[in-house]
């Protein structure tokens, strides 16, 4: 079994038929592509994938752990699902910061350290209601990664980024790969796939295909 | 669920707010003292703290009570802000914290604006010698209010039984603003619905002869004539069923969160 698993998912949004009994393994230490037409149900897999929605028949199994109601919390998961998400009227520092704080697991330093990464200077004092579009995705990096989380799911990562900065969070996704750690993504732009997937996925006709190994 | 309140709690404590709370605990009745104490006739300081804490503390009570924490949350609410958190401790117990948290400081802090502004009229202004007082003869008469029996008891107990009546309808107030941003789609109509309703009770109660059971009578019963006590619990108890009926019909039963 792998460290996510799809067994028999069904699942229906808004009406849309997303998933019709899916079946889906993903192994641990792998960078896995979805790939699939706008509205086909990627962020919605992600969803379900980290418990904030559930499938309406099937089981979704997170480290040997099923996903239910009372049990909808998988530890140790970065992700960067639908937009960033941010407090307008804070610093990128203090928006991370008040997601660290709710773990309590990292420090400062290592909150301004995960900055420099993704490419955000700590010490700007800018809020981020005026980041541009760029920076708020790194900063949704940053707080994807910050906690060394084992698992990533990053839904759009490289929208908004510049050619430098896609280059340099591939790199990063290469490395962590390289650590051992669990990475899902989703990308308009086919390089970023080619470049990085062991395996991609295709979300076609409410079935999940595998396309590329 | 406890530690979580805890860091909510310090979290919360942030200069801005501390201003904020400074702002409703000493300017908002200082404003109303100012405007009063040299205007009416006074025989006792405790309805010197009766006036500085009517008429404009009274008329924007649910926006006091509101304005104490659910901005910070809206904050977190509006940017899907919320999502991030997810990953990192259970959804629920984020929200019942903020809700106690919520409750809590809009509760301390509007039972301090009515505590510290009965400790300043009654300790501090004396010393100042602001107010002007006529002196009690045989046929000055006492107004009474619902609140009343305690003041021949003891004011400073009045006083503080009255600012925990006035805190714990600052709670329940906040907490309808804060379930209210949780159901509707619309933050705006969320956060607008105590202020209004709360005018809209008031409105509904004189229209219908029944003052002693209007919010404003009950919170701040300086303008009318003694009423039982029981008829302060009354607007309380529909507030609290609102609540617990907003609860159980859009929240406990809620099974997927988006935020927007």
């Amino acid at each position: 079994m792998g460290i996510i698993s799809l067994e028999n998912v069904s699942k229906t949004y808004m009406g849309n038929i997303l998933f019709d009994s899916v079946d889906l393994t993903i192994n641990q230490g792998e960078i896995v592509g979805i790939v699939g037409p706008n509205g086909s149900g990627k962020s919605v897999l992600f969803k379900m994938m980290c418990g904030f929605v559930f499938p309406d028949e099937g089981t979704v199994t997170v480290r040997n752990n099923k996903l239910h109601k009372k049990n909808r919390f998988p530890k140790d998961f970065g992700i960067l699902i639908d937009r960033p998400g941010y407090i307008a009227n804070k610093t990128g520092f203090e928006n991370l910061k008040q997601l660290a704080l709710i773990q309590d697991k990292i420090n400062d330093k290592e909150i301004e350290e995960t900055m420099i990464k993704v490419g955000l200077q700590p010490k700007n004092q800018q809020k981020v209601k005026n980041y541009s579009l760029g920076m708020k995705q790194k900063l949704a990096i940053a707080q994807a990664i910050m906690e060394n989380q084992d698992v990533l799911i990053l839904d759009e990562a490289f929208n908004a980024l510049d050619h430098d900065s896609v280059k340099s969070l591939r790199n990063m996704l290469l490395d962590f790969k390289k650590e051992g750690k669990t990475i899902l993504i989703t990308s308009h732009n086919s390089e970023d796939i080619d470049a990085l997937c062991d395996k991609v996925y295709r979300i076609n006709q409410s079935k999940v295909d595998l396309v590329q190994k | 669920m406890f530690k979580q309140i805890k860091k909510e709690l310090v979290n919360a404590l942030t200069t801005k707010n501390l201003i904020l709370f400074a702002f409703i605990i000493f300017i908002v009745p200082l404003i109303q003292f100012l405007t009063v104490y040299n205007t009416y006739e006074f025989f006792k300081p405790i309805e010197v703290f009766e006036e500085s804490i009517s008429t404009i503390p009274a008329m924007i009570f649910p926006i006091l009570a509101v304005l104490v924490y659910v901005p910070s949350f809206i904050s977190e609410y509006k940017n899907n802000f919320l999502t991030y958190t997810r990953t990192r401790v259970n959804l629920n117990d984020y929200l019942v914290s903020k809700g106690i948290v919520n409750a809590i400081l809009s509760g301390i802090v509007l039972f301090l604006m009515v505590f510290v502004t009965y400790l300043f009229v009654q300790f501090i202004e004396p010393w100042l010698g602001l107010v002007n007082y006529t002196p009690i003869s045989e046929s000055t008469g006492d107004v009474k209010n619902v609140f009343s029996s305690l003041i021949e008891n003891s004011p400073f107990l009045y006083a503080t039984i009255y600012a925990i009546w006035i805190g714990l309808n600052a709670a329940l107030y906040a907490t309808l603003a804060y379930i209210l941003v949780l159901s509707l789609n619309s933050i705006f109509v969320a956060i607008s619905i105590p202020f209004m309703g709360y005018h809209l009770l008031n409105f509904v109660s004189g229209i219908f002869q029944f003052p002693q059971f209007s919010p404003l009578s009950t919170l701040f019963p300086f303008n009318i004539t003694a009423q039982p006590i029981w008829t302060v619990f009354v607007p309380f108890t529909v507030i609290l069923f609102i609540n617990l009926i907003i609860y159980k019909v859009y929240i406990s039963k809620k099974e997927e969160w988006t935020f927007n």
